[in-house]
């Protein structure tokens, strides 16, 4: 029985195939591009390595030094009366301004001031670098041991480096296994190997798949102690090219570690060689997913920036999956239409109206899962094209099986609801009346 | 035996009420060939519809083998319907997108016969209109006439005892008009199956055991 109505399906399908080539497209298409849009958005959001833990996670990206003053500003209004200027002599008074400077933090700073948080349990201070004295051009970050503590990169071979390495300011370094390749030609066996940078040879002591987002987007990673000019010279300026990323053992210790560097804040003084031009320093604590937000929209007011960007990203998937949806409704109206008068016939050969709706319903879902299917297939290449050709740069986009799930549950929903009412009308319409629109 | 009893038919809509049929009394026994002739849109293909069981009369009674037919628009009408009546469209109605053989098994398919024992009645069905190479061609590989034999091997292949068609040769030259009233004239005598057929054409209508005339939705003959 089941397979006599997947025929008339597969047949009712194919009767037209321009409309239901239209009709699939428009469905896989949306579908495709809703799951890249997915893939490039899980990305930079979910929980992949090397942020697996990003719930837990606090970053401090920057210090500002804020000056307020207060100066008197009078205001006049003036005209001109009869060729000559008159003035009001009433002002407006204003008696208020600032000035402020903002940057990445010095290394010495950083452990100065924002060493062992109380309720951290694992720290990093890491800044990243943009390296062209080298053989090929490098992402290069400078890190301390715990880098890779508190990001959990994917080795593939050798392991990060230690206290020691550091303290020694051993050249080691960990590489991308893209960058292995670029550089020596092969992935495996780079253990040992020299990589130049700033003219130095880093001996390589591991190498990890990329982390596939923008905050971790890199090359090599290198002991900061290397880096003379940030993490040596310390008398100097509290702005420098590091940021600071804690983590804690819950999710909910990430309010308690926000509430540990705001006190430490409340508690810091504007370093010595700025005290003459600044007054106040400021550091605020980020959760991950602020932060994000806060650097594409305004890093000022983060929570609303990712309250603001949440909804956005709802509203965008909700169109996404509407578009589909409504193809699929638009598709369904169409085919009932035209077939007015096959339903007669069937009515009158004895189909009663169980068996109408179940055809229709077993149409939906075929439509639906097909036009999928197609979608799915469009997404896994264009997603492999984008990997394969480093068309948005380091970043590794995945396929979501799971939210592909969701969106064809909620097109076949729809679409069924929708169908379902139409099948309902068919299987209720007058026979004599069916016949009577011949279009077979 | 199929009798209808002061059977009247009125359309109505907000403004206007046309009757097409009024106090028709009918009486065809089995076996009965019976044409139903009058000029377009004076109740015909209505009365034959109510017949049929394909729409109710709005008021009187439609007996077939003397009882009365289910109530209109239910299940057991729905069967009653698929089991006992056959019918042949004035267009071919076929379904383009099902085979022949598909198009032919469809009051099958709906009795819940098996597969197997659909193809077989399909095929010796199309056997006897000599059609039986063109199974697994679709509706718009075949001939006018061709189309037509389909049709008529539709409303046989379940047996049914009454056959109701509505102008069975009207769009067909005299040579296939013929083909098709000796199948449907083979059939009633050869397989005892009362058939009622609304036509136009005077030669066909001869050609039966009884005519009858409507004009205005009234029986005038």
């Amino acid at each position: 029985m089941i397979s006599n109505y997947i025929k008339l399906v597969i047949r009712a399908l194919g009767q037209n195939k321009f409309f239901t080539s239209i009709s699939l497209f428009g469905i896989s298409f949306t579908l495709a591009i809703l799951m890249l849009i997915i893939s490039m958005l899980e990305t930079e959001v979910d929980t992949n390595p090397a942020l697996s833990e990003r719930d837990k996670m606090v970053l401090v990206p920057n210090l500002q030094l804020k000056k307020i003053f207060y100066d008197t500003i009078y205001s006049y209004d003036s005209t001109m009366y009869n060729g000559e200027i008159v003035i009001d002599f009433r002002y407006k008074l204003y008696e208020q301004g600032s000035s402020n400077s903002n940057n990445e933090l010095a290394h010495w700073f950083l452990e100065e001031h924002l060493d062992d948080i109380p309720n951290a349990v694992n720290q990093t201070f890491f800044n990243r670098n943009q390296v062209n004295n080298s053989k090929v051009e490098l992402k290069a970050v400078y890190a301390d041991h715990r880098f890779g503590e508190v990001f959990d990169f994917k080795f593939i071979d050798g392991f990060g480096f230690n206290e020691t390495a550091v303290k020694n300011e051993e050249l080691v370094a960990v590489i991308t296994d893209d960058l292995a390749d670029k550089y020596f030609g092969r992935r495996d066996k780079v253990l040992g190997k020299n990589i130049e940078k700033n003219g130095r040879n880093y001996s390589v002591i591991g190498v990890i798949k990329p982390a596939g987002i923008m905050l971790l987007s890199l090359d090599i990673v290198v002991p900061y102690t290397h880096d003379y000019i940030d993490s040596q010279i310390r008398d100097e300026n509290s702005f420098g090219s590091y940021m600071a990323m804690y983590i804690g053992d819950e999710s909910s210790d990430v309010e308690l570690i926000k509430e540990d560097i705001k006190f430490i804040n409340s508690n810091t003084e504007v370093p010595a060689p700025a005290r003459e031009y600044f007054d106040i320093t400021e550091f605020k604590p980020y959760g991950f997913h602020e932060a994000c937000a806060g650097q594409i929209l305004d890093m000022n007011n983060a929570e609303q920036s990712l309250n603001i960007m949440t909804w956005v990203m709802y509203a965008l998937i909700g169109f996404l999956i509407l578009l589909p949806t409504l193809n699929l409704i638009n598709l369904n109206v169409g085919r009932f239409m035209e077939r007015n008068s096959e339903i007669g016939v069937r009515k009158a050969f004895g189909v009663d109206r169980t068996t109408i709706l179940v055809q229709f319903i077993l149409e939906n879902i075929v439509q639906t899962f097909l036009g999928g299917l197609i979608g799915l297939g469009l997404a896994i290449l264009g997603i492999d094209l984008i990997n394969d050709t480093n068309l948005i740069g380091d970043i590794v986009l995945k396929v979501n099986y799971r939210f592909f799930g969701y969106s064809l549950i909620i097109c076949l929903l729809f679409g069924l609801l929708l169908g379902i009412l139409h099948a309902y009308r068919m299987s209720k319409m007058h026979i004599v009346s069916a016949l009577k629109q011949n279009k077979l | 035996m199929i009798t209808s009893n002061q059977v009247n038919k009125v359309y109505r809509t907000k403004t206007i009420e046309t009757t097409a049929l009024h106090s028709v009394n009918l009486e065809i026994p089995e076996g009965e060939f019976l044409s139903i002739m009058g000029p377009s849109g004076r109740g015909k293909s209505t009365l034959l519809n109510i017949i049929g069981l394909l729409d109710a009369p709005t008021s009187g009674q439609v007996q077939i083998n003397e009882s009365n037919p289910p109530k209109y628009n239910t299940k057991s009408m729905v069967k009653f319907r698929n089991k006992k009546l056959g019918f042949i469209f004035q267009g071919f109605h076929l379904i383009p997108d099902l085979s022949v053989s598909d198009n032919i098994e469809l009051p099958l398919f709906y009795r819940k016969t098996s597969s197997k024992e659909r193809r077989k009645l399909a095929e010796e069905a199309l056997e006897s209109v000599g059609l039986k190479n063109r199974m697994s061609h679709f509706p718009s590989q075949l001939s006018d006439g061709q189309k037509h034999r389909v049709t008529i091997t539709r409303a046989i292949v379940g047996k049914p005892q009454k056959i109701l068609t509505d102008q069975p040769t009207g769009n067909l030259d005299s040579v296939m008009g013929n083909e098709v009233m000796d199948i449907l004239m083979h059939l009633n005598s050869e397989n005892n199956i009362t058939i009622v057929m609304v036509t136009h054409d005077e030669n066909m209508a001869k050609k039966t055991h009884k005519l009858m005339r409507l004009y205005d939705g009234q029986q005038v003959a």
